[in-house]
């Protein structure tokens, strides 16, 4: 007996006939093929096999999470607006990608404007429940000042003034991944971060290594030998003699095989760094220092014990911590920046049943919390990524809110950007232009412009043919104001292949270095560092 | 199970959290054995993957277009996040690979060599499976492990159903090749990678 189907036919579909996923015309199709052909039965038997062993062999995975666990870390997820969390700016980075979970479709929304603002001290807020102490266990071992190294300022820096952009250089080791950078002048600076070994065991302390580099002669290259378990997050330098680092010793792996961190501080001080001893809490996440002086500093450690943020005060003398109000405590902080003696926060709340997660913006000052939480429906929240204090001392809150297809590409839903400008009293929404063809929006950090607005840095995914987010970012830049009423509108960043401007740390009005992350033919990321001049990018060579 | 799915994501797109709970615990599993082997059995990993499906699907769930079954999305969104997490490992992905090239899926008959001795060792089957390269492996799983039609591959995979087939053509030629039973020549020779 023949069908009307050829072997070659045949033989195309016999995996999904034994897998017995065809249509039923297709198995009709096939199975009269088979009844007269010996040699397309013999395939069957073939693929029969490949499909049991390969049954036989698909290795059953390892439970890292019991299945409550898990979903109670889904809650906590679903409960977060999609912003870059602190974290992922710091050592995380490697592990976490640098676009949002948020996924592929999400109900149209439009930006609502902030619906009200509150103040008072941390006690008139209202409470928000703790984080289910399931997410961390075991961080009651402090260890602050009996490790890290002595670092020996290896020279000192013989100024050069005057470097051309094409003279800069920077010696970046492999596998290292920058996390934050400062000048303390426009000859000297300082960045720091982590190496990763290649083939490393993420879940191996070890695996990663500290990183310091410094910027003389021209030349970004590496200050101090790499410190195995070690890495350094964040760094200011207030003056070429003076200046913070911190950084984290990793330990687990731990509950569900993540690594965390102990924090600790070092000072620049007397041409060598040195471990500080302080009662700071530890900070699993990461944590952040931000100063606007010699005497007045704040770090933040994120997510330590139970996921509590804390907050700490220099003051010259000591370390101080500052009550944060209850739902920056628990949520994720998005930014700080300092401002003529206070502090501003963005971040977003962690509230699981009140309203899973709002964007909150605070101000500290003179011991007092002042705070904006946004007010949004399901599915329209914005989220807020990066704080911006302007030489005139606006306030600038970038972020972006979903926002849905553009007439092109109805079907895909994207991000618009959010940007907000404090007026003194509250905060006014900037329009920006809505041609956006991308999926997910980032912004990073901003540049002031001599017309006193402002240049906003960040990254998109673009959508791809079919209508998928690509896995590359894109750098981009928005140029906003100087007036609210201008609003923003995008414009092309000069440099191309760079996938993110991270941080970017001005030793001038108008020129500065930034981390920026260049992404490989293989999809890697490549930390790199940029020089910026009055609008010009430049990325140094190596 | 296709009509619970999609009552259950049209819950989880009212914000109904206990159905995305369910839908958490139906498909859990077969994801994180799917995610084991993209994500070379990380645990971590393939934990906070797994999860962040399910979060990708609490945001997108209102926008889920209905044009694929809802567990062809959920592979489709972890294959997504799969890759990402892979991005610095993908340079070497090569490594343990057979060096096959994928050819169009015209070539996709040209076997015509004995290859009854061969199958009947399983051993020997199972350490042919070892060596294929990672997308023929992934492609013969979706088929047979996971039991997707060519079409559902072709979406979770983001590739044509014409590429799908050749993928699992020449999965089978290297099964052959590494149990020592080589293939007759192809009618032409493969040409560059197609993805």
């Amino acid at each position: 007996m023949t069908s009307n189907i050829s072997c070659a036919s045949c033989r195309e579909l016999l995996p999904w006939y034994v897998a017995e996923t065809l249509t039923p015309a297709d198995r009709t199709a096939v199975e009269a093929h088979l009844a007269g052909c010996a040699d397309c039965q013999r395939e069957v038997a073939f693929w029969r096999a490949v499909g049991e062993t390969l049954e036989a062999v698909t290795p059953e995975p390892s439970v890292s999470l019991p299945e409550a666990e898990s979903w109670r870390a889904i809650q906590r997820k679903i409960a977060l607006a999609p912003i870059l969390p602190l974290a992922a700016r710091n050592h995380a980075k490697k592990e976490r990608p640098l676009m949002s979970e948020r996924e592929l479709n999400l109900p149209p929304a439009e930006p609502a404007p902030i619906k009200s603002s509150s103040s008072g001290s941390a006690q008139r807020w209202p409470y928000v429940a703790l984080v289910a102490a399931v997410i961390i266990i075991g961080l009651a071992a402090t260890i602050f000042g009996v490790f890290g190294p002595q670092l020996r300022q290896v020279h000192n820096a013989k100024r050069a003034a005057g470097c051309t952009p094409s003279a800069m250089q920077a010696n970046i080791p492999a596998n290292a991944t920058l996390d934050d950078i400062s000048l303390d002048s426009p000859t000297d600076g300082w960045a720091v971060g982590e190496i990763t070994k290649p083939h490393g065991n993420t879940a191996d302390p070890a695996s990663s290594g500290s990183l310091l580099l410094h910027y003389q002669n021209c030349v970004w290259k590496e200050a101090a030998p790499s410190v195995p378990g070690v890495v350094y997050q964040s760094i200011v330098m207030n003056s070429p003699s003076d200046g913070w680092l911190v950084g984290g010793k990793l330990f687990g792996p731990n509950f569900g095989g993540f690594i965390y961190s102990s924090t600790f501080l070092m000072h620049y001080t007397g041409g060598r760094w040195q471990t500080v001893k302080t009662k700071i809490d530890t900070g699993s996440q990461g944590a952040y220092l931000r100063m606007s002086g010699p005497t007045d500093g704040w770090l933040l450690t994120a997510g330590g014990a139970f996921w509590m943020n804390e907050l700490y005060h220099w003051q010259g003398s000591a370390w101080n911590k500052v009550t944060l109000p209850h739902a920056f405590q628990n949520g994720q902080i998005g930014g700080l920046a300092p401002s003529d003696g206070a502090l501003w926060l963005i971040g977003v709340t962690y509230d699981n049943h009140v309203d899973n997660g709002s964007p909150l913006i605070g101000e500290y000052a003179n011991e007092q919390w002042q705070t904006w939480e946004l007010s949004y429906g399901p599915g329209q929240m914005p989220a807020l990524a990066a704080l911006h204090i302007d030489a005139a001392g606006h306030v600038w809150v970038l972020g972006r809110y979903p926002a849905p297809g553009s007439d092109s590409n109805p079907q895909q839903p994207r991000d618009l950007p959010y940007i907000l400008r404090y007026n003194g009293i509250n905060f006014d929404q900037i329009a920006t232009s809505t041609t956006a063809p991308h999926s997910e929006l980032l912004f990073t950090a901003a540049i002031d412009q001599p017309d006193g607005g402002i240049v906003a840095i960040g990254a998109a995914s673009p959508v791809n043919a079919s209508g998928m987010p690509e896995t590359q970012l894109n750098a981009l830049s928005l140029r906003c104001g100087p007036t609210a009423s201008i609003g923003c509108q995008f414009q092309p960043f000069p440099l191309h292949n760079i996938s993110l401007v991270d941080t970017i740390s001005m030793d001038s009005p108008t020129q500065g270095f930034a981390i920026v992350l260049t992404m490989g033919q293989n999809g890697d990321l490549t930390s790199s560092l940029a020089y910026y001049d009055a609008g010009s990018w430049t990325l140094l060579r190596s | 199970m296709e009509s619970d799915d999609l009552a259950l994501l049209e819950r989880v797109a009212a914000g109904d959290e206990e159905a995305l709970r369910e839908l958490t615990e139906r498909y859990r599993a077969p994801l994180r054995r799917y995610l084991w082997r993209q994500l070379r059995g990380d645990a971590r990993a393939v934990e906070e993957a797994v999860q962040d499906v399910f979060v990708a699907v609490w945001r997108g769930a209102a926008g889920y277009r209905g044009d694929a079954k809802v567990v062809t999305w959920l592979f489709q969104i972890a294959r997504y996040l799969a890759l990402r997490a892979r991005r610095k490992e993908l340079r070497h992905a090569g490594d343990v690979s057979l060096t096959l090239e994928d050819g169009d899926e015209r070539q996709a008959d040209w076997l015509s060599a004995s290859y009854e001795d061969e199958v009947v060792d399983r051993l020997a089957l199972a350490g042919a499976l070892e060596q294929l390269s990672e997308k023929h492996r992934e492609a013969l799983e979706l088929v047979f492990f996971f039991g997707f039609s060519a079409d559902e591959v072709a979406r979770i995979l983001e590739t044509p159903v014409g590429t799908v087939k050749s993928r699992v053509s020449y999965a089978r030629r290297a099964l052959l090749l590494a149990l020592g039973g080589a293939p007759a020549k192809p009618a032409k020779p493969a040409k560059g990678r197609q993805s």
